[in-house]
């Protein structure tokens, strides 16, 4: 069984909703918080839903339209969300009210936008979908739990088209709480000392969405061959389980190692165990410098592969680690958190 | 050829009872468990009776082994899954392919807000061990590190339908063999947050709920936590389980109307539940109860009685709301009324509805007022719907010989 990409609809700390940035390149972010670089909303939506809209349910929005748009599907069956933290704008605005009014008098208006759901809701408000709908908020696998399912739905012919994706926002509150959690760096962080290992990443955010089909098309992408999690194995299991997942697709070593090194030392060591383990320490290729780390990261990774599989000259934006002229026929996509939670995303090209 | 799906075994807290044996007396005795809160600091502790766990943390910390300072949301959960699996041979979750699946619309929010207390007036305070809690899949990892489970773990968050919707996805990992046995449920502790939610949008009852009922005005708010555990009919042979019932339906639909109503005609019910009579193969007339979502809102009780009545006609069969009894659970209410859907066709049971006179005008729908027992209970279908427009209906089926 095949499940194509489609269409592809991205926001994110590049001007990525402009596909145009794959020739002109990515920039170099920096500071310690990269936020999305969002479009001219009112070129999608209504202005009055806007207004309605906090950030990450226009990111949302947005990306899914760009994604169906692509795949030429007017109303997608099925619609998968993966979103660690959900809403946090409006979840931070009903519970700081909910402090400060000491629960009286509060409007219902962000406590309506704060559930998870709301996203997956909206959007088949939008497409007025009726089929199936859901949304995996379970922490650095959301989006990958919302990529099985849509594989799932279409393997077991419940659904031929799915629209999937996976989004997470940065607030204030958010920012100032990771941080003094640890999980971003101090320093101001760039491009270029990005990788150098120290404590904690860089925060990122972001809107990918995906049309998956059983059907190619001329819009195809790439093909997920398999998606798999892990929670509690350690490096060993994991590779153990990467080599028997690419014996499964008669495939000796990926073409490209697509993998989470976020600058956070301790995080990077368990990425470099894996890339050396499947001999993929010359094809790896690293995306958190240019969208920060954030627990649904793996969607903006997801697109980078589906990118370099589609075009037959590996695009500038590339230009820098990979071969324009090479043909890349398999990549893996290894995404780890803390060493608990672990990722495979198996894109094979269209025509394999 | 996809395997069937049985329900090897439950685990329930919720107000009326810490395992199915004390909520099927409490069901008997007709005590609705919606009263006071003891537990709960809110100003409107005095304004709305909740459905509360009858456990401090301190007491449910106690009784489990785990620490007090841990969020509600884990502390439940906790306690419903290790339920679960008490039952089942030893080392079995160990050695066969296992998945545990989670939900939950508010994650560890209880003690988020009280970190936000601090937090709001200097934002390097505030205990950050207790936001740490935080994220709804924080209480999944947590159980699953206590009871050794490993490889596929996931959590859902579709609003009221949370749980529902694990057990669906644990049935189809089942039936697309990826997965052996799935330990699949829920959890929602209570929360100002939710409390002052649901009742910023003026939904809630200051008295007790009355769902179905034509003087209905809102919804109690519950809490707690259920997981069934689904293995395949392969391993249910192989290991002599001595299951429950079989999982023969569920359909997974979005009413598209709405952020926080459902349809006048109850478009998205109507969808979940012939999508589930049509996945089981079976006609109106071979349900014998239905357990139905049953909020006691306006919108709820009358969209799903009128996509009730367009599929079953009047010749509906018994059907209840427990939420009368429990409050609503929101995320845990999919899990646990799954729970009790399947003792009813394990046991014969058809439960009631706690407080009911007067059907809804222009619907004439009537839900069973008194515990029947000893009934012949072949097939029960358990709604769940949400906001979002999430909707999901399951049916539970006798095993067939």
């Amino acid at each position: 069984m095949s499940v194509y990409i489609n269409g592809i609809g991205v926001i994110s700390p590049q001007q990525s909703f402009d596909k145009n940035v794959l020739q002109e390149g990515f920039i170099g972010k920096e500071g310690n918080k990269w936020l999305s670089v969002e479009p001219n909303y009112s070129q999608f939506i209504d202005g009055k839903q806007i207004r309605r809209m906090s950030r990450i349910i226009r990111m949302g929005i947005v990306a899914s339209l760009l994604a169906t748009r692509e795949a030429g599907i007017e109303k997608p069956e099925s619609i998968i969300v993966g979103t660690a933290f959900g809403c946090l704008e409006d979840t931070h605005s009903f519970l700081s009210k909910l402090v400060q009014y000491q629960e009286d008098m509060l409007s219902p208006t962000a406590f309506i936008h704060s559930t998870h759901n709301t996203i997956a809701a909206q959007i088949a408000l939008l497409f007025h979908c009726r089929g199936y709908n859901s949304t995996y908020v379970h922490r650095a696998l959301s989006f990958e739990s919302a990529l099985m399912d849509a594989m799932l739905l279409i393997e077991e012919n419940s659904a031929d088209d799915v629209l999937v994706g996976g989004i997470d926002e940065i607030t204030d509150a958010s920012f100032t709480i990771m941080k003094r959690i640890g999980f971003y760096k101090e320093s101001e962080v760039n491009a270029e000392n990005f990788y150098i290992p120290g404590k904690g990443s860089v925060a990122g955010e972001g809107s990918a969405f995906f049309s998956l089909s059983r059907i190619q098309t001329a819009s195809s992408y790439a093909k997920i061959a398999e998606v798999e999690s892990y929670s509690f194995m350690n490096g060993n299991e994991v590779v153990e389980k990467a080599k028997e997942l690419l014996l499964r697709h008669n495939i000796v070593q990926p073409d490209l190692l697509i993998s989470g090194h976020n600058g956070d030392g301790a995080n990077d060591k368990e990425n470099d165990f894996f890339a050396e383990a499947i001999n993929c320490k010359n094809r790896l290729l690293k995306y958190k410098h240019w969208c920060g780390e954030y627990a649904t990261a793996s969607a903006f990774a997801t697109w980078l592969g589906a990118e370099i599989l589609k075009h037959k000259t590996i695009p500038n934006c590339f230009s820098e680690f990979l071969n324009p002229d090479e043909r890349l026929n398999t990549i893996l996509i290894y995404n780890q958190h803390k060493g608990i939670h672990h990722s495979l995303i198996l894109l094979n090209h269209a025509e394999l | 050829m996809s395997s069937s799906v049985y329900v090897a075994g439950t685990g329930i807290i919720s107000a009326i009872g810490n395992n199915i044996s004390e909520s099927l007396n409490t069901f008997r005795n007709h005590q609705s468990g919606i009263a006071k809160t003891q537990y709960l600091e809110t100003r409107h502790r005095e304004t709305f009776p909740l459905g509360e766990v009858k456990f401090s943390n301190e007491e449910l910390a106690a009784i489990t082994g785990l620490k007090s300072g841990l969020s509600r949301t884990i502390l439940l959960s906790y306690y419903a899954a290790k339920q679960a699996i008490e039952s089942l041979p030893e080392n079995l979750i160990t050695t066969l392919r296992t998945g545990f699946i989670s939900a939950s619309s508010v994650g560890g929010m209880d003690k988020t807000e009280s970190f936000f207390e601090d937090f709001m007036k200097d934002e390097q305070s505030g205990d950050l061990r207790k936001v740490q809690h935080h994220d709804c899949g924080k209480h999944t990892d947590y159980v699953c590190e206590k009871l050794g489970i490993k490889g596929f773990i996931t959590t859902i968050s579709t609003a009221c339908s949370s749980s529902a919707n694990s057990i669906m996805l644990g049935a189809r990992l089942i039936k697309s063999g990826k997965l052996d046995l799935v330990i699949a449920g829920g959890v929602d502790p209570l929360t100002r947050f939710t409390l002052n939610g649901f009742n910023s949008l003026m939904i809630v009852d200051r008295n007790q709920c009355r769902p179905l009922d034509q003087s209905r005005q809102g919804l109690n708010l519950g809490e707690g936590a259920a997981y069934l555990v689904l293995v395949s009919n392969k391993i249910a042979t192989a290991y002599n389980l001595e299951p429950l019932c079989e999982l023969t339906g569920y359909c997974n639909t979005n009413d598209s109307h709405h952020q926080t109503a459902l349809s006048d005609e109850g478009n998205g019910p109507y969808l979940a539940m012939s999508g589930a009579l049509k996945m089981s193969v079976l006609n109106t007339s071979d349900i014998n109860y239905i357990n139905m979502h049953g909020t006691g809102t306006q919108n709820n009780d009358s969209a799903e009685g009128k996509a009730l009545v367009r599929i079953f006609g009047q010749t509906y069969p018994p059907l209840s709301s427990t939420k009368s009894f429990t409050g609503h659970t929101l995320g845990a209410s999919g899990a646990i009324e799954a729970a009790f859907s399947a003792v009813a066709v394990q046991k014969g049971i058809i439960y009631p509805n706690f407080s009911f006179t007067e059907a809804m005008h222009g619907l004439s729908v009537y839900p069973q007022v008194k515990m029947l027992e000893n009934q012949e209970i072949n097939h029960v279908l358990s709604n769940s719907f949400g906001f979002g427009g999430n909707c999901t209906s399951l049916i539970f089926s006798k095993i067939r010989a």
